[in-house]
């Protein structure tokens, strides 16, 4: 696996496909990692396809300031830069990393050809009650530290709606991440930056979709009929914020279909990466 | 027995009407739900121009459309041959096409009466019984029958769709019973003044006086205020939640409210009312 200096900070990140071809930049989820677009690597082969741990997450150390949706967005376009991709982007992102891919979008405008929003984050207060806890003072902290065999299964199990995506290898990558340093302080810094026990907080959502709006691209919303972390009632209040978006909600399906449909996730976004002439 | 909630995405959704009206804004509806499309209306352009909105929007989704007249009995029967062919399993089947007819009963013809009747009780009664194999295949599938305000009250000038619309409810509601012993919800919906083009596409009576028709289709326009993307919305609520009965906009729950408190005597009222403002004619309803 590769690792950036960026700005002092290390952080991991997979490359793959044409150096030439346009990029396409992979985001994850909280306390997740690029291990989440794994497939999308081999079936957007023909682009340049980048995934990396955003800083704090994964394998990836913290950005020294406090960990907000602006210094994620910052510290992606910074290891962008030191990749030397400074042409406009394909941004897909999935749960936090929608948020992340949004806000990229308004810090950045130029340098964004085209959205794809998985599952994301920003379209609705209701969140899952695991999310809500980490608020809790002392109780974030524990439930953090108790990442282990016996609560990794539990947790990937409500990411996916079928049951055989929850593979040993993703229960060994949930607690080697769960025991990185920066792990807890980060998870808890977003969750609380983000939201609080009673769920998403409305200010910086509608902030950021009101900022968004100024510049519009093309866009798919993409959704699991079965997620249990941000519910799929979420795609209308997304379709609202981009009445020019188009959708696709997928059936049996969970918080990452990026990962579950990877064949028909491919196909469904390919035709939105091409509407941008290069 | 309760029936879980009714999930949309990746099952096959039959609707009827939904080249416009209140089955336009739930075909939007259901393909950003995620439901593969059969969509049926007699007004081919129309329907094809709704299916190809939804294939710009969501071009992941497959949509179907076939164009056919459900006053026709044998044009039903090879619908939904065609659908069981196609599709062996649905999820949701929605009889929402309907059609108005104004006028006094003695100024319509017995063929103007059995289209009405045929449009709006015999193709969905047919189009269920026909598709219940498909319906019951997998567990968990819904139907919906639109009925109306006027499945509810039967005012004057609207004997064959008051007719048509009160058999239609009393279908629904005894294949409720039947249909829960198969895991198949059944919601019945009454749409108050919801603003379609049932106005426009309603049939005139054929001894209708001319002079009256025009006044009679704009007054009936007029009171067509609810938006039919909000009652599509409460519609597809109703299916994921499985109620039994929607009523649609307060035009149709103050009407049921009364004729509750007076079965009898809540038709003075509407009397009074219709022929205050209609002349006793001619307007139709949703």
């Amino acid at each position: 696996m590769n690792y950036l200096d960026v700005r002092g900070t290390r952080i991991r990140f997979h490359e793959t496909g044409d150096p030439a071809a346009p990029a396409v930049v992979l985001l994850h989820g909280i306390g997740r990692s690029l291990e989440d677009w794994w497939p999308q690597h081999e079936l957007l082969g023909d682009y340049r396809v980048i995934s990396l741990d955003m800083p704090g997450f994964g394998l990836s150390q913290r950005m020294p300031a406090p960990t907000t949706l602006p210094v994620l967005a910052e510290g992606v376009w910074a290891a962008l830069d030191t990749l030397g991709e400074s042409r406009p982007v394909h941004l897909m992102g999935n749960s936090l990393g929608g948020a992340v891919s949004m806000q990229m979008l308004t810090t950045a405008p130029d340098r964004v050809s085209t959205l794809t929003l998985v599952n994301s984050a920003g379209f609705g207060k209701e969140v899952t009650v695991a999310l809500r806890m980490l608020a809790v003072p002392v109780l974030g902290r524990q439930m953090l530290r108790r990442i282990d065999r016996w609560t990794a299964p539990r947790v990937e199990r409500t990411l996916f709606a079928d049951r055989a995506m929850v593979t040993r290898e993703r229960i060994e990558m949930a607690i080697r991440i769960a025991r990185q340093p920066d792990f807890a302080p980060v998870y808890l810094e977003v969750a609380r930056a983000l939201g609080g026990f009673r769920g998403v907080a409305a200010a910086w959502r509608t902030d950021l979709l009101q900022r968004v709006s100024a510049h519009p691209r093309p866009t798919m919303l993409i959704w699991g009929d079965c997620d249990l972390i941000l519910p799929c009632a979420h795609l209308a209040a997304a379709q609202a914020a981009f009445p020019h978006a188009r959708s696709h909600m997928f059936a049996r399906t969970g918080h990452m279909p990026q990962i579950e449909r990877p064949e028909e996730f491919a196909e469904l976004v390919r035709p939105v990466l091409a509407e941008v002439a290069v | 027995m309760r029936l879980p909630e009714y999930r949309f995405a990746g099952r096959t959704a039959v609707l009827t009407g939904a080249a416009s009206g209140i089955g336009e804004q739930l075909a939007y509806g259901l393909a950003f739900r995620g439901s593969d499309l059969v969509l049926i209306d007699v007004d081919g352009d129309r329907l094809e121009a709704v299916a190809g909105r939804i294939r710009t929007a969501h071009p992941a989704l497959p949509v179907r459309t076939i164009v056919a007249d459900l006053a026709d009995r044998s044009a039903v029967e090879g619908l939904a041959d065609r659908i069981l062919a196609e599709h062996p399993a649905i999820g949701l089947l929605i009889n929402n096409a309907g059609v108005a007819l104004g006028g006094r009963f003695d100024q319509v013809s017995i063929e103007q009466f059995e289209t009405v009747m045929n449009v709006n009780f015999r193709a969905p009664m047919l189009m269920t019984h026909m598709l219940i194999p498909a319906l019951t295949a997998s567990p968990g599938s819904h139907l919906v029958n639109v009925s109306s305000l006027f499945g509810l009250i039967a005012p004057p000038g609207q004997s064959a769709y008051s007719a048509s619309k009160f058999a239609l409810r009393g279908l629904s509601e005894s294949l409720r019973s039947e249909l829960l012993d198969n895991g198949v919800g059944v919601t019945t919906v009454h749409p108050g003044g919801i603003r379609t083009r049932i106005a426009e596409s309603a049939l005139v009576g054929s001894r209708v006086p001319e002079e009256e028709i025009e006044p009679n289709r704009q007054l009936f326009a007029a009171l067509l205020s609810y938006p039919p993307d909000k009652a599509a919305e409460q519609i597809l609520r109703a299916v994921a939640k499985r109620k039994a009965r929607l009523l649609i906009a307060a035009s149709a729950k103050a009407p049921d409210l009364l004729a509750r408190l007076m079965p009898v005597g809540h038709a003075r009222i509407v009397r009074a009312l219709t022929v205050a403002r209609g002349a006793g004619t001619a307007v139709v309803r949703q």
